[in-house]
């Protein structure tokens, strides 16, 4: 019973980042290291806020709502750097892809490298808030907290895995989308959602709370979701979706 | 659909990773079944010859004890290093062959068997004794035979160098803890220094096997294989290898002449040749001609090198992204498209260099370097096909360090393992594009292993109860 207990929270917190990276990802090299990259920077911004925040817990909850907000300011920022850092790899990237006969990056490519780079972060968040609270559910027994009588734990833990790691997967798309075209309003929608998300989960805290908290997350998960498929839908347009089109001049100049 | 960029860069990287990230996976794996507390008994070592370390020793004395061990340690792995120097240097290659071979032998067939019937009672498989010596025994033959003395299928061949470095690294993870950690920083710290200074053995090693265009001997993970069709390689004065031996011997031949003339931009039919080269470039052409794959081409632009022990070796390059790396930085030529995915083909090659190194012997200890092999690219070398010939080595003793590592983590917590895990491939990636810039064989320990350890401390110290903290009171971000 543990071990299908565990399977299933397994899957329902990383099914969909395993099926994203196996059919988009792991076909091209370049990507699964962006998508190392990646996790290493979210990693790095997970260790910082642990440093400063570490010393305050366990405390009283309205510290969850003080370390919340700083520690999303804080990943919204290293998505700036990051943005930065890929900017410059790009470049090498387009020498390269010069010297190779290679066409350049085009949107398409910034857009493959945006996906990797979102499962990048929303896997190691899916990794370390989700799957090392799992790994205990393939024992015998379950795990109930005393303000979620309603759930297991383990399987708040997975929903909100998934919930997360889609979010942080289409976040990155769509501010990839937004710094390529300057655009403020998606600028601004990136951080608001991740913030109303991690917010959002405070109701987690309330007595009862989860079997609010979860699918509040999940409806900023939708959100994100639905606005960048409309982004990429906009600028590709439904044509471009047939083979040919993908590399075609036209979406490369666009950048 | 045409290939873009991101299709062709970095598969060398992966190539190297991913065997990596197996063998990680199957000690973390085996460490969290059969001792998922660390708690058996060490099993007397000979990284704890001088110091046993109790668990009620303060921490004064476990940290000196644990100096003690590791220096102990290193001096052992020096001596041994060099006394394979000096079989190398007067030519008992059979000597080493034979040793290699043995204790090759007895890990797969010892620690492979201590392992295998720790699983069977665990799941209480029922298998009898013959039937199971008979199993071990086969299995250990074929993997010494692959790994040293013919030819197999290249997946074959990994295969077994990865359960070689697993089982190693197993049993490294029984050392106690304290041990464990001064000994890792010990030996990345060994490994710089026998890597980078001239007189360190392993530079001795590399710079000797270059000289004269032999295989390093020891056991080293090739990432791609190399290509065993060509017999047309003209005869080098150095080259006695066996059959076996050749395709090897060829790229060393290739890494020697290149160091011989650095000219790099040349193009084929221009390029100045020193004269030594000229013959051989001739011959070479006409093996090109019959071998699709080949380029040939001018004259080799940077010597690469191989490596054993650890370290890294590193190669020159034109190729993947390493390649785009230095092909950046050195702006000789262009690639040969050929030259790039070559980590794709690489499953299907049929053939594989039997002989990877061999080496020094315990596995244990010693480092392997990763070479950096070479491609070419057009303006590449001789012979060996494109993409095909050059491959990025690692010594097998990384693996088996970077696993002792996350070994050792996965008896705190899975977390602290993630974060192991991250810090060494970016550590290993660091040090892959460092391999490009350079174009020298070089350590793979000190950057991994000292991330790892970093990440170790952080992860275990504050992030660990952060993270639970938070997600026992369901509050994410």
């Amino acid at each position: 019973m543990g071990l299908v207990a565990g399977f299933g929270y397994f899957l329902i917190a990383l099914g969909p980042a395993l099926t994203i990276f196996g059919s988009s990802v792991a076909p091209k090299p370049f990507l699964i290291l962006t998508v190392l990259a990646s996790a290493l920077v979210w990693l790095a911004s997970l260790n910082i806020a642990a440093i400063v925040w570490r010393a305050f817990l366990p405390g009283p909850s309205w510290v969850f709502l003080l370390i919340l907000t700083t520690s999303v300011a804080l990943q919204e920022a290293f998505r700036l750097l990051y943005w930065h850092l890929y900017l410059k790899i790009e470049k090498y990237l387009n020498v390269l892809a010069t010297k190779l006969s290679k066409p350049q990056c085009n949107y398409l490519d910034r857009l493959e490298i945006a996906l990797a780079s979102g499962v990048g972060h929303g896997l190691a968040h899916a990794v370390f808030f989700g799957l090392s609270i799992i790994a205990p559910a393939f024992g015998p027994a379950t795990y109930y907290t005393s303000s979620c009588k309603q759930m297991p734990l383990f399987l708040v833990s997975a929903l909100s895995s998934l919930a997360f790691f889609l979010l942080h997967t289409f976040s990155m798309v769509i501010a990839f989308n937004a710094y390529t075209y300057d655009n403020i309003s998606q600028k601004l929608f990136v951080p608001i959602m991740h913030l109303g998300a991690a917010l959002l989960t405070l109701v987690n805290l309330l007595p009862n709370g989860c079997t609010a908290g979860v699918p509040l997350v999940f409806l900023c998960t939708a959100l994100t979701m639905a606005y960048g498929g409309k982004i990429v839908w906009h600028n590709l347009g439904p044509h471009s979706l047939h083979h040919g089109y993908l590399h075609s001049p036209q979406s490369g100049s666009s950048l | 659909m045409e290939k873009g960029i991101l299709d062709v860069v970095g598969g060398e990287i992966v190539g190297i990773v991913t065997p990596v990230s197996i063998c990680m996976f199957l000690v973390v794996t085996l460490v969290h079944i059969l001792d998922p507390r660390g708690e058996d008994a060490p099993v007397s070592n000979i990284a704890m010859m001088v110091y046993n370390e109790q668990a009620s020793d303060s921490f004064s004395e476990k940290l000196g004890g644990a100096l003690l061990n590791a220096i102990v340690f290193v001096v052992i792995v020096t001596l041994v290093t060099f006394m394979l120097v000096a079989l190398f240097y007067y030519r008992c290659t059979r000597c080493l062959r034979v040793y290699m071979g043995i204790s090759a032998f007895t890990v797969l067939a010892w620690m492979g068997g201590i392992v295998a019937v720790q699983i069977i009672k665990l799941y209480s498989i029922p298998i009898d004794v013959i039937t199971f010596l008979i199993c071990t025994i086969n299995f250990a033959s074929v993997g010494v035979a692959a790994v040293f003395f013919c030819r197999m299928p290249i997946m074959v061949t990994q295969g077994y160098l990865i359960v070689i470095g697993m089982l190693v690294a197993f049993w490294f993870t029984k050392l106690p803890e304290w041990t464990t950690w001064v000994l890792l920083l010990a030996m990345a710290a060994y490994d710089v220094v026998a890597v980078l200074t001239p007189r360190g053995p392993l530079n001795l090693l590399v710079e000797l096997a270059i000289e004269r265009d032999e295989d390093i001997p020891a056991l080293i993970y090739e990432a791609r294989p190399t290509v065993s069709g060509r017999m047309q390689m003209p005869p080098s004065p150095a080259q006695m290898g066996s059959d076996a031996e050749r395709p090897r011997v060829r790229r060393w031949n290739r890494r020697a002449s290149r160091s011989s003339n650095p000219s790099p931009d040349t193009e084929l039919g221009e390029s100045p040749m020193s004269s030594g080269n000229a013959s051989q470039r001739d011959s070479t052409l006409t093996a090109a001609v019959d071998d699709s794959q080949n380029l040939i081409t001018g004259p080799p632009t940077e010597p690469e090198v191989g490596i054993i022990g650890s370290r890294l070796i590193s190669s020159t390059g034109e190729g993947g992204a390493l390649h785009a790396v230095s092909i950046i930085l050195h702006e000789n030529s262009h690639m040969d498209d050929d030259t790039v995915p070559l980590v794709q083909q690489q499953t299907n090659s049929p053939s594989s260099p039997a002989t990877l190194g061999r080496s020094e012997a315990e596995f244990d200890h010693r480092s392997r370097p990763m070479n950096g092999a070479t491609q070419h690219s057009e303006d590449g070398d001789e012979e060996t096909g494109i993409g095909l010939s050059g491959a990025i080595k690692l010594g097998l003793g990384d693996f088996v360090f970077y696993s002792v590592l996350v070994g050792r983590a996965a008896m705190y917590d899975l977390m602290t393992v993630y974060a192991c895990y991250l810090a060494i491939v970016a550590g290993l990636g660091a040090t892959l594009i460092l391999l490009a810039v350079w174009q020298r064989a070089l350590p793979a320990l000190p950057i991994s292993i000292s991330l790892g350890v970093i990440f170790y401390f952080l992860a275990r110290l504050v992030m660990d109860p952060f993270v639970l903290d938070m997600s026992t009171n369901l509050v994410f971000f």
